[in-house]
């Protein structure tokens, strides 16, 4: 963000290298114009947008952080849906929500630990060893869920939904602790990644981890790092999810790493790795959510929700290809 | 003149063996504080071992490495690092997308009480270290990967500096930098030279070594040959300890029979790489491309293969005019090419003997797509008969071969389409001398059955023996056409090194002509 | 030791096949769960029954895989063969209401269209073909939905009847003998013509299959091709069992198709493997979740005990990788 106000600050860009520069920022803005002005009711779900944007965030987050260091993670999904099925089977077994807290939170590290060892370790390419700890995951959480959702009993229910997700400061929906935590996270990683040594090695295993071993920096360390922190988030991400809706189930996996893709996508992360900022995954995440909830309102199928993301995932990879075609000349 | 009580970093007795190589046998080195020492060989000669014995990536067989006279055994780069030695490598090890000051600090960041990154003292150190010692005007913060080359280079060599390095290695580090960021670099140099840092230098730009060494070492197939102060010695001598030995029984040339024009290249030229080259060759002549490492031989043969696109030109085979841009065409109309990085470029080391060998063949041992297996293993079997290649099977994976093996596997694959025109790039680079006198043999043969040979070399004594005439170039441009007959390896080596010996080089030309009238 | 030699050699070039793990893994599974069912559930495992209908519950992913294995070599991957399946099915049961060979020819005709959209994006505008199909994959499943509108469509023609349910020989039922073709067909222009050993070069190392003449782009492009065309094959075997087409039948089926062609010793990295290899991870898949099925085990149970083992399958594949060169 500093780099674009003192690039608009000193002219120098033109508005071409702008608008190829910052895409995603020029996306959002043009979405949100046209859903102030041309959809009913826009305005009035800004608050939904936010609030949808930080409990899915916290996946993409998870997952761009993986995508630095030049990995990937296709279970994202299902580790979060496996934090919100320990959240309901602690809190429904011993009644305790902090112990189900931290139950969902271990369970979820836990699984980021698998999947740090299964890649950085054993050195399974990261994609197929994701999609080979997904299935863990989500017999895991098929497991409790079966096709539908499982539910703490009577009263806990209440518990659990009153907690977290709902839990509203002022009762304003744009002060609930998801969207507060979310915030809050996203700050803390951001500040990791740029000033911290840590940070800095996550980017230099992306950008070029050879050089950073010659270097002396411990790259698997980083690499296997990032996976735990991934778990983690997502873990953050699944307690929410359980109190959003007061139960476990498996839709809150299903599908879910797409989105986080998409999202970190056309924010522009890179899939080498090495490239992008928490700040570029949330214009990604926004982007995705101002889509979604636009094309609600404008009562149009869920389904044209998924084909314009796909269409805008190879627009933006287009582009991409268009610049750094460019930068070569 | 350094005072020489005790050398910084003192190498004794280095032996290092890879499977069917002897890479270096007791080879011991030495540098003194605030001297520049240059390590001088061909290719092949074992200087690039003896750097990664320094630098703790290759371990030694046996030998002692000593540091401020203390024995110790480096077992990792960062313990090298750690003792004060780095080193800047041919392939830069830059991180593309992080800004310039983060490669400046690789690994070795500014931070603060907190534990936070400094960035600021990051910014302004590396400002510090831009100006004031290596005179390299850009931003810190502009990504690394936005710079040329030669500023990458200055990058790196920040780097060591931040480390505080005391013996800093240069791999061939004008190889890729132009004129003026070569001077910046020797100024440099001298600058470190003055703080009491250790540099050892290698290049093949002889002039440099002159110009900037103390000492020099020539070693020559993994043994010193001499180590010798620089004043007392001139560049001719320094070529003759270079070249050294006798080589009849490598080479044993039987000339063969020319025939008509078969590759005639017209001023072909691309931008910034090479210009106006010209030439020809005839059935059965074995002509030789002599240059040092990036003077733009291996893009020039690159051009006409059509792998890379150029500018302006023409290139004919056999009268034909050669469609750019198109290898597939240009293997059509009869032209092979043996590439110089065999395992980049050349094999696939995960494929066996077999596949490798046939691939550009396979059209013609196939019937509407299907691949005749009777006609592939007998013509594979029967290829590496002929040019003993040894392996197990033909189905063994080429990448368990040796070097040697693994370069016959790529002749063969070029020899099987029967070329009209085959280049070869550095085909012996890295083998050892038993399979290397076989590929010159082969090669002979081929000429004598009229094929045209191009042989790419920066071994000059490689030209001297199998060509029939050299072609030398020097920054992309063609500098002198000679005959080898009656050629001596002096006139061919300063043709080559450029500008600067180009009188040289046209005096050699003149006699040629003269002889010929 | 000598004169174990021989017989070590043997053993040494079994276990170097593509696969040769997973065979072991699969044979010695189907043995373990033949001598404990009789024990558990009463039933006899290794019936001729059980096997057709393993074979018959993998035709699909088979088919499919045929087409991956091609991808994979030569170097890439294509994430959307799920929702191509989807939407191929989907068209299908729509063009059966203009008659037999409207619906075949017209499937087939699509899904060559389909591939030959991914290998546009991937070989002639090359883009990163991991994130391109993610992303063509999402167009696809969402033009299936937008197509039923979210509902099952159902299938018009006696011809799927045959094909779904008839058999050659009394018994080979018909969607087995269409993936063993493919099968067969798939294996022998991989291994024998120039095509395919061209694949190889490809996927093992791209810049020297251009130093060979070889026109890498087409040929990618080919491979996608060729995967939408089997996702077609497949789309039509599983409109002719279930007559009918599930917007949601093949969600997340891309990953059991990778993971087939994976265990079978096809390197990601390209280059390496065979059909002969996926031939054995689709049936590993399809008879370890059959014998769990058949041992009463929970079925989501399945997925934890196939994660882990896959896992450790993949692993056994780097450590032999990492051994040899």
């Amino acid at each position: 963000m500093r780099n674009l106000v003192t690039d608009l600050k000193n002219m120098k860009i033109g508005l071409n290298r702008f608008l190829l520069s910052y895409n995603s920022v020029v996306i959002l803005l043009i979405l949100c114009f046209f859903g102030t002005f041309f959809i009913d009711g826009f305005n009035n779900n800004i608050s939904t947008i936010i609030f949808d944007s930080s409990i899915y965030g916290f996946m993409a987050v998870a997952l761009g952080i993986i995508m630095v260091t030049g990995n990937i993670d296709l279970s994202v999904g299902f580790q979060a849906a496996g934090s919100a099925v320990t959240t309901v089977i602690v809190l429904d077994g011993t009644g305790s929500l902090f112990l189900a807290v931290v139950s969902a939170l271990c369970v979820a590290v836990l699984m980021g630990c698998i999947n740090g060892f299964t890649v950085v370790k054993l050195g399974i390419s990261p994609l197929i060893a994701t999609i080979a700890t997904n299935y863990i995951y989500k017999g895991y959480v098929y497991f409790f869920t079966k096709t539908g959702a499982y539910y703490p009993q009577g009263e806990l229910r209440d518990l659990l939904k009153s907690s977290f997700s709902r839990l509203r400061f002022f009762d304003l929906k744009i002060l609930s602790l998801t969207i507060i935590i979310f915030i809050l996270l996203i700050v803390l990683f951001m500040f990791l990644m740029r000033k911290t040594n840590f940070g800095n090695a996550m980017y230099i295993a992306g950008d070029n981890g050879e050089a950073g071993v010659l270097s002396g920096i411990n790259i698997k360390r980083v690499s296997f790092l990032a996976y735990v922190i991934g778990g983690f988030l997502c873990g953050i991400a699944g307690i929410f999810l359980a109190s959003n809706s007061g139960a476990a189930m498996y839709t809150q996996g299903e599908g879910r790493d797409i989105f986080a893709v998409s999202a970190c996508v056309i924010g522009g992360i890179k899939m080498a790795g090495g490239k992008g900022t928490l700040l570029n995954i949330l214009l990604g995440i926004l982007i995705m959510r101002v889509i979604s909830t636009g094309m609600n309102l404008m009562m149009i199928p869920s389904s044209w929700v998924d084909f314009v993301s796909g269409v805008l995932i190879i627009f933006v990879l287009v582009i991409d290809r268009i610049t750094s075609i460019k930068k070569e000349e | 003149m350094p005072e020489k009580k005790q050398p910084l970093v003192e190498l004794k007795g280095i032996t290092k063996s890879f499977p069917g190589v002897k890479a270096l046998s007791d080879v011991s080195f030495d540098i003194y504080p605030g001297e520049v020492h240059a390590l001088c060989g061909e290719n092949g000669a074992g200087k690039s071992t003896l750097i990664k014995v320094m630098t703790g990536a290759h371990k030694p067989d046996s030998g002692k490495i000593f540091i401020d006279g203390n024995e110790i055994v480096i077992n990792s780069t960062q313990q090298a690092m750690e003792s004060g030695i780095a080193c800047i490598y041919q392939e830069l090890s830059i991180a593309p997308q992080l800004d310039v000051a983060k490669n400046v600090f690789l690994g070795n960041m500014f931070v603060n009480k907190a534990g936070f990154l400094d960035l600021k003292k990051l910014y302004r150190e590396t400002d510090d270290i831009l100006c004031n010692y290596i005179g390299l005007k850009v931003s810190p913060k502009k990504p690394a990967g936005e710079l040329s080359v030669g500023q990458q280079q200055m990058v790196e060599i920040g780097r060591a500096l931040t480390r505080r390095a005391r013996v800093i290695i240069m791999d061939e580090p004008t190889s890729s930098l132009s004129e003026s960021e070569a001077d910046t670099l020797f100024k440099l140099i001298k600058m470190l030279k003055d703080d009491n840092a250790a540099i050892v230098y290698i290049s093949h730009k002889l002039d440099e070594v002159m110009n900037l060494a103390d000492r020099i070492t020539v070693i020559r197939d993994g043994r010193n040959i001499i180590t010798m102060d620089t004043k007392d010695t001139t560049q001719d001598e320094l070529i003759s300890h270079m070249i050294g030995r006798t080589l009849e029984n490598l080479y044993q040339k039987v000339p063969a029979k020319q025939g008509e024009k078969v590759l005639e290249v017209k001023q072909l030229s691309k931008a910034d790489v090479f210009q106006n080259v010209s030439f020809s060759v005839n059935k059965g002549e074995i002509l030789g491309f002599f240059g040092l490492v990036g003077a733009g031989r291996s893009e020039i043969m690159r051009a006409i293969f059509g792998v890379d696109k150029y500018d302006a030109g023409e290139i004919l085979i056999n009268g034909k005019k050669l469609s750019p841009g198109n290898p597939a065409c240009a293997i059509e109309a009869g032209l092979g090419f043996c590439t110089e990085d065999r395992k980049l470029e050349g094999l696939m080391l995960r494929l066996s003997v077999l596949q490798n060998m046939t691939l550009v063949k396979l059209p013609a041992i196939s019937k509407a797509g299907v691949v005749n297996r009777k006609k592939q293993s007998s013509l594979v079997n029967q290829y590496v008969e002929n040019i003993s290649i040894k392996t197990p099977s033909v189905h063994q994976l080429t990448g368990n071969l040796s070097g040697g093996n693994q370069q016959k596997v790529v002749l063969a694959k070029w020899l099987m389409m029967n070329p009209d025109v085959l280049i070869v790039d550095e085909p012996t680079r890295g083998i050892d001398v038993g399979s290397k006198s076989e590929i010159y043999g082969l090669l002979g043969e081929l000429s004598r059955n009229g094929v045209a040979i191009i042989v790419v070399s920066s071994e000059i004594e490689e030209i001297m023996g199998i060509c029939d005439r050299v072609i030398t170039v020097c920054e992309g441009e063609v500098t002198a056409e000679m005959d080898i007959e009656g050629l001596d390896c002096e006139a061919v080596l300063s043709a080559a090194l450029g500008r600067k010996h180009r009188h040289n080089a046209e005096i050699v030309n003149n006699t040629k002509t003269g002889n010929k009238a | 030791m000598n004169s174990n030699s021989k017989e070590t050699n043997l053993w040494k070039k079994f276990l170097e096949m593509n696969g040769s793990g997973v065979l072991i893994a699969l044979i010695s599974f189907i043995i373990l769960v033949s001598i404990i069912s009789p024990h558990i559930t009463g039933g006899k495992y290794l019936t001729w029954t059980n096997i057709i209908q393993v074979f018959r519950q993998q035709t699909y992913i088979g088919i499919i895989a045929c087409g991956m294995t091609f991808v994979i070599i030569s170097g890439n991957i294509d994430l959307s063969v799920g929702s191509q399946l989807t939407l191929l099915t989907v068209l299908c049961a729509n063009f059966s209401h203009y008659g037999n060979l409207a619906a075949i020819f017209g499937t087939l005709t699509l899904g060559l269209v389909l591939g030959f959209f991914n290998g546009l994006f991937v070989s002639g505008l090359k883009l990163n073909p991991f994130i391109v199909t993610l992303g063509t994959g999402s167009i696809f499943g969402a033009l299936a939905m937008i197509l039923t509108s979210g509902f099952t469509k159902r299938a018009d023609s006696t011809l799927f009847n045959y094909i779904g349910t008839g058999s050659v020989l009394g018994f080979i039922p018909m969607p087995v003998l269409i993936m063993l073709c493919v099968v067969l067909i798939f294996a022998f222009i991989l291994k024998r013509t120039v095509f395919g050993q061209r694949i190889y070069a490809i996927g093992a190392n791209p810049k020297a299959a251009r130093y060979s003449g070889i026109r890498s782009r087409a040929f990618v492009a080919i491979t996608y091709i060729l995967s939408g065309f089997c996702c077609a094959l497949a789309a039509i075997t599983l409109i002719a069992r279930s007559t009918s087409a599930n917007p949601a039948v093949a969600g997340g089926k891309e990953m059991d198709v990778i993971l087939s062609v994976v265990l079978g010793g096809t390197s990601i990295l390209g280059g390496k493997g065979s059909i002969w290899g996926t031939v054995i991870g689709f049936l590993f898949i399809g008879f370890m979740s059959n014998g769990f099925t058949f041992l009463n085990f929970n079925q989501y149970m399945q997925w934890v005990v196939m994660g882990i083992i896959l896992v450790i399958a993949l692993a056994i594949d780097v450590y032999k990788q990492k051994g040899r060169v």
